[in-house]
């Protein structure tokens, strides 16, 4: 069973892996981890293009790639130590549709993601990304509670 | 209402639409929103480029901007922050204290786009070793930069803008603005602390050794543009200060916009082969967007619907000062957090330009004064009331920190509002002993 885990850096995620695992240790699973960069915004680009090289020297003077690869290979060192090798990937644009295209071409037959990711903790809400995730999704998805303890 | 006036009401409120709904980039905007009126003729080239752009806004921030570029290029802003963070010691609850009072100190002086880039993601940075919640320590930054450039003519493009257009000065500006900014500040970072002082650590193991191995002076990049660009910012707040004196006393015309074109150029000059890469990071979408601007407001202005406006105000305000005043400073506000303050503050120029002429209303420069405070701080209130929260929003999100609007009102709101009510006493303080 090809099984896809969705992260981004949260404590959501983090838990949804954890519990991911421990439902699935047993099952035999091929699995990779995804993180998906968001789009950044506009301006947001804009003034990162003027000061490019400067913004490059302050990941270098704090020792580590980029952020979205730094977010993918740690999900990655968590799964092995919850006892599964996994794959990693990046990709960028909107989560919810970058995720959807993953399990397109990945042809996948489980997704696992946090109910809400890096946004608010507190709104019981399921978030944006997981709605449409579960809404538009070609495969099971295993939506995991963040906060929940069960 | 005249068609010239019907047209130039139309083309502001669809690029003033436009730009809120951030779409478009706003550069385009605001230059479309320009051709349309000229296009449509209710201003001609001529006038427009003579009687409405005003290029001494367009110098001042072009000088500032060419500074700024340079001590970005040597590496100014991670050593700066670098060097406070090793004086607190790593300490995350000093960091969330002193880091916002930083960033405010430089916006008061430098733009705050750009300090909030750089701060935003060395915060992001810190609190990843340090294991500490970024998010309340990035609002607190954005808002104390947005009440630190309330301090100063050259701390945010609305007070530049108000300065040049009504002719109040660098110290003007100091000596009025500046201790309530001084106080809003202080009651923004005193509301931050008592909002998330105790939810600021995460768990998790504390990484030092790359700080306490990192060196600040590294971050230096070429330590000949470091000193030029450093001395370059300092002749350039020297010249503010005394411009003004120069003018009078020694009869030279050293102007607000040549204060930091002076010194901005000198370094052009001096800066050998990083010439170039300098000029490159001058942000000109950003003069682009205000030239558009002053032409589609100077539209309204020509066809008579500022001084309309205007009459309106001050027949509802007439006699009342401390009403108006504060009305001016609230409503700033509040616009200012729902849309760009830049055409706020450009319309508001002139709106109390011609408030001032009126008999029964308060003098201009509480005018000023006021509108400059509401416009400044209320952009606070959301994450796109002003370009600094947007950059430091989204720089947030890329790093895996979606802050959200919900979270970031819920923890910038109370900070403005503190903010905006010293502002409100000053301002009625101000009025009460006649110091404006």
């Amino acid at each position: 069973m090809r099984v896809l885990f969705c992260v981004d850096g949260s404590e959501g995620a983090d838990q949804a892996l954890a519990r991911g695992v421990a439902w699935l240790r047993n099952a035999g699973i091929q699995a990779v981890v995804l993180h998906v960069i968001p789009e950044v915004d506009e301006r947001l680009r804009h003034y990162e293009r003027l000061h490019e090289a400067e913004l490059s020297e302050i990941e270098r003077l704090f020792g580590h790639e980029g952020h979205g690869l730094e977010v993918a290979v740690q999900a990655r060192e968590r799964l092995k130590q919850l006892g599964l090798e996994a794959e990693r990937k990046v990709r960028e644009g909107d989560p919810a549709a970058e995720i959807l295209a993953e399990i397109r071409d990945g042809r996948y037959d489980l997704v696992v993601l946090a109910s809400d990711g890096a946004g608010s903790v507190e709104d019981p809400r399921l978030g944006s990304v997981a709605e449409q995730v579960l809404r538009d999704a070609p495969a099971s998805v295993l939506v995991v509670r963040a906060g929940a303890s069960r | 209402m005249g068609l010239s006036a019907v047209l130039a009401v139309a083309i502001f409120l669809g690029t003033y639409v436009a730009i809120g709904m951030e779409k478009i980039n706003r550069t385009i905007v605001s230059m479309s929103g320009a051709i349309l009126l000229l296009l449509v003729g209710v201003l001609s080239l001529k006038e427009a480029v003579t009687t409405y752009v005003h290029w001494e806004t367009v110098g001042l921030l072009f000088g500032m901007f060419t500074i700024i570029a340079v001590l970005s290029e040597a590496g100014f802003f991670t050593y700066m922050a670098l060097v406070v963070a090793k004086k607190l010691d790593y300490n995350p609850l000093r960091i969330f204290v002193v880091f916002p009072l930083v960033t405010g100190f430089l916006s008061a002086f430098m733009d705050s786009i750009t300090v909030m880039l750089f701060f935003a993601t060395l915060t992001y940075e810190l609190s990843r070793l340090l294991k500490f919640d970024a998010i309340p320590v990035v609002v607190a930054e954005v808002c104390l930069a947005n009440i630190g450039g309330a301090s100063t003519l050259v701390g945010d493009p609305p007070n530049v803008i108000l300065g040049l257009m009504l002719g109040f000065s660098f110290n003007d500006f100091v000596i009025h603005n500046g201790p309530t900014a001084v106080l809003a500040a202080l009651g923004a970072i005193g509301v931050a602390y008592v909002q998330s002082r105790k939810r600021l650590m995460l768990g998790g193991t504390v990484d030092r050794n790359v700080l306490v191995a990192m060196d600040p002076a590294k971050a230096i990049k070429d330590a000949r543009l470091f000193k030029l660009g450093l001395g370059a910012f300092l002749v350039a707040i020297l010249f503010l200060v005394i411009h003004a004196w120069v003018e009078h006393t020694l009869h030279i015309p050293l102007t607000a916009p040549l204060s930091p074109l002076i010194p901005g150029f000198a370094i052009l000059i001096l800066g050998g082969n990083k010439t170039e890469e300098i000029l490159r990071k001058i942000d000109y979408d950003v003069l682009l967007f205000f030239i558009g601007l002053f032409v589609v407001v100077g539209g309204l202005e020509k066809t008579g619907v500022i001084k309309a406006l205007a009459d309106f105000i001050a027949n509802v305000f007439r006699h009342q000062d401390l009403a108006l005043v504060s009305t001016l400073m609230w409503f700033s506000a509040v616009s200012s957090a729902i849309v760009d303050n830049v055409p706020f503050a450009l319309s508001m120029a002139y709106v109390i330009k011609d408030i001032a002429g009126q008999v029964g209303v308060p003098a201009l420069s509480i005018m000023v004064w006021a509108v400059s405070l509401g416009t400044d701080i209320g952009g606070n209130g959301t994450p796109i009331g002003a370009s600094a929260n947007v950059v430091a929003y989204a720089a947030m999100e890329k790093h895996g920190h979606r802050i959200g609007w919900s979270r970031w009102m819920w923890l910038a709101i109370p900070q403005t509002l503190v903010a905006l009510l010293i502002c409100n006493l000053g301002l009625a303080l101000k009025l009460w002993l006649r110091f404006y």
